[in-house]
C-alpha cells in the first residue's frame, strides 16, 4: 500500500530539520551488562527454532543499524521468523576505556556474553552473527571458542587486509614502519567520535551530498522519509574507539594481516582461521566501498567447515532487512540450520 | 504529468550527482594516497602528539599542587570499579554453576533406587518444590 503522498519540498526540509528519530523499537530485556556493554535479549513470540542468535556489531557506530524501526529492522525479521535473538551492545567507551585490546573485546565480552546468552536461553548451541568488524570479531572468537557454535554468518567483515582498495600507499607505509600512528593515539588515548566520523568518512566518501539528491527524489513519501531520517541518524551516531584497540587493529590486520597468515594470537590461544568448524556463512556487499569482496572471500578457503558458503549482496553496508523480513537468502540457509 | 516529469528530473540529477561524487572522492583519494603527504601527515601528527603529551603532563604536575583531580584520576576510579563487577560477574557464574550442579544432583538422588516408597514424602515434596 503505497503512503499518502506531501508536497517534495516540505518532506525535505522537514526531514532534515527533524529530531532524532527513534530507534531501536522491537521490545527487549537487558540480560546481562559489564562495562559500558550490555547483553540485550530479543524474545520471539512464535519461537520455532533451537539454536538463538547471538549479534555482534562493529566498535565504530551504535548496533541500532540491526533494529533501525519496524519493517527495517533485522532484528525484528528474526525474532518473527522465530528465532531468539541477543545483541551485544558494546555500548559507548570513555576515557577510562582506553586500554581496551581485541583481546579485551573478544575474551571479556564476546565470550562472556555468549555463555550468559546459552545459559539464558537454556540452548545447547548458539549461531554467531556479526557485522563488519564485528563479524571479523566473531570469526576470531570462533577460532578460540569453547563454547558450542553451530553456524557462524559475517557480514560485510573484513578478513584479508592484503587488499586495501583506499591509501594503499598509506598502508605500504605503515607496513615498511613509514608511518607511525602510536604517538598520536597513545596521546589521544581515547579516539573522539567526531575524529572517527572524519576518519570513516576520508577513507570512504569525502564528500557526501548524494544522500540529499536521493531524499529530495522521494521527499513526498513520508515513510521513506522516515527510513532515510533513520538511516542519517545511524550514519551520524559514531561512537569513541579505544587507541589500544586501534593499534592493535593496525599491526595484527593491517600490517601483519595475521589472520589470514594464522599466527594470530588471542589470550594465549592461536587464533587459527582452520579452528573454524561451524557452518559458515560469508555476506559481502557488490557496492561496498568500505570492506570490498577481495578482503572477505578468503575466510571461505582457510576454514576447516564443511558447510561453507558466500553470498553477495546488491547494496551497500546497510542492505539489512526490507518489508519486515530477513533476506531470502539467509532466511532459507539459517532455517535450515537452527534445529 | 508534471509530476512523472519534475521525478524524471529528479532521478536524472541525482544520477548525475552520484557520478559527480564519486570523481570527486576519488580525486581526493588519489590525491591523497601519495607518499610525500602521508609522510607530512605522519610528521605533523607526532608533534601534535608531543604537544598533547606535554601539556597533560603539566595539568597533571599542577594538580597535585592545586588538589584537583584529573581525567586520569577518574579513569583509575572507575578502572576499580570494573574490576569489581568482573568479580561480582565471576561470582555469579559460580553460583550459578552450583546451582545447576546442585539441582542435578538433587535430581539423580530422587531418581536412585535408593529413594524407594518409604522415602515417598520426601519424594512429594520435591516434586512439589520442584513445580511451584
Amino acid at each position: 500500500m503505497s503512503t499518502p503522498k506531501i508536497n517534495r519540498w516540505t518532506g525535505f526540509i522537514k526531514t532534515i530539520s527533524a529530531l532524532e528519530p527513534e530507534v531501536g523499537l522491537t521490545p527487549r530485556t537487558a540480560i546481562w551488562k559489564k562495562n559500558k556493554a550490555t547483553l540485550w535479549y530479543y524474545p520471539s513470540e512464535n519461537k520455532k527454532y533451537k539454536v538463538p542468535l547471538f549479534l555482534i556489531y562493529s566498535l565504530i557506530n551504535q548496533p541500532f543499524i540491526l533494529d533501525l524501526g519496524p519493517k527495517y529492522s533485522l532484528i525484528e525479521a528474526f525474532t518473527s521468523s522465530g528465532y531468539e535473538v541477543y545483541l551485544l551492545d558494546f555500548g559507548i567507551p570513555g576515557y577510562e576505556d582506553k586500554d581496551l585490546t581485541v583481546d579485551d573485546y573478544i575474551l571479556r565480552y564476546i565470550k562472556k556474553g555468549v555463555q550468559r546468552a546459552l545459559l539464558h536461553s537454556n540452548a545447547s548451541e548458539i549461531t554467531l552473527m556479526g557485522f563488519c568488524m564485528g563479524g571479523t570479531f566473531a570469526a576470531i572468537y570462533a577460532t578460540i571458542a569453547d563454547e558450542p557454535i553451530k553456524n557462524l554468518i559475517i557480514s560485510v567483515a573484513p578478513i584479508d587486509f592484503s587488499v586495501m582498495p583506499i591509501f594503499s600507499e598509506g598502508v605500504k607505509m605503515l607496513q615498511n614502519g613509514e608511518i607511525n600512528l602510536n604517538p598520536i593515539l597513545d596521546a589521544w588515548g581515547i579516539i573522539p567520535p567526531a575524529y572517527v566520523k572524519r576518519g570513516m568518512r576520508l577513507a570512504t566518501v569525502p564528500i557526501s551530498y548524494s544522500p540529499y539528491l536521493s531524499l529530495l527524489s522521494h521527499a513526498d513519501d513520508e515513510e521513506r522519509n522516515l527510513k532515510w531520517s533513520r538511516f542519517n541518524y545511524w550514519t551520524n551516531s559514531h561512537i569513541p574507539l579505544s587507541a589500544a584497540a586501534l593499534k592493535q587493529m593496525a599491526v595484527d590486520f593491517e600490517k601483519e594481516n595475521k589472520l589470514i597468515n594464522g599466527n594470530l594470537v588471542i589470550g594465549d590461544q592461536p587464533a587459527k582461521l582452520e579452528n573454524i568448524t561451524a557452518n559458515l556463512m560469508a555476506v559481502g556487499a557488490s557496492h561496498d566501498r568500505l570492506i570490498p569482496i577481495e578482503q572477505i572471500l578468503p575466510i571461505v578457503d582457510h576454514v576447516s567447515s564443511i558447510d561453507k558458503s558466500f553470498h553477495i549482496l546488491e547494496g551497500g553496508h546497510g542492505s539489512l532487512a526490507k518489508e519486515g523480513k530477513a533476506p531470502g537468502y539467509l532466511d532459507k540457509w539459517l532455517s535450515d540450520r537452527s534445529n | 504529468m508534471t509530476t512523472n516529469h519534475t521525478q524524471e528530473i529528479l532521478n536524472a540529477v541525482k544520477k548525475l550527482g552520484l557520478k559527480v561524487e564519486l570523481g570527486l572522492n576519488n580525486s581526493i583519494h588519489d590525491a591523497l594516497n601519495q607518499p610525500s603527504i602521508l609522510k607530512a601527515v605522519n610528521n605533523q601528527s607526532r608533534l601534535v602528539a608531543a604537544s598533547i603529551s606535554k601539556l597533560q603532563q603539566t595539568v597533571e604536575t599542577l594538580s597535585i599542587a592545586f588538589n584537583f583531580p584529573t581525567k586520569n584520576d577518574v579513569a583509575n576510579t572507575t578502572k576499580l570499579f570494573i574490576q569489581a563487577e568482573e568479580k561480582l560477574d565471576l561470582l555469579e557464574e559460580q553460583v550459578t554453576q552450583l546451582n545447576r550442579s546442585f539441582e542435578e544432583f538433587k535430581d539423580t538422588i530422587v531418581n536412585s533406587p535408593s529413594f524407594s516408597s518409604s522415602n515417598r514424602w520426601e519424594r512429594e515434596k520435591y516434586e512439589y518444590s520442584k513445580n511451584k
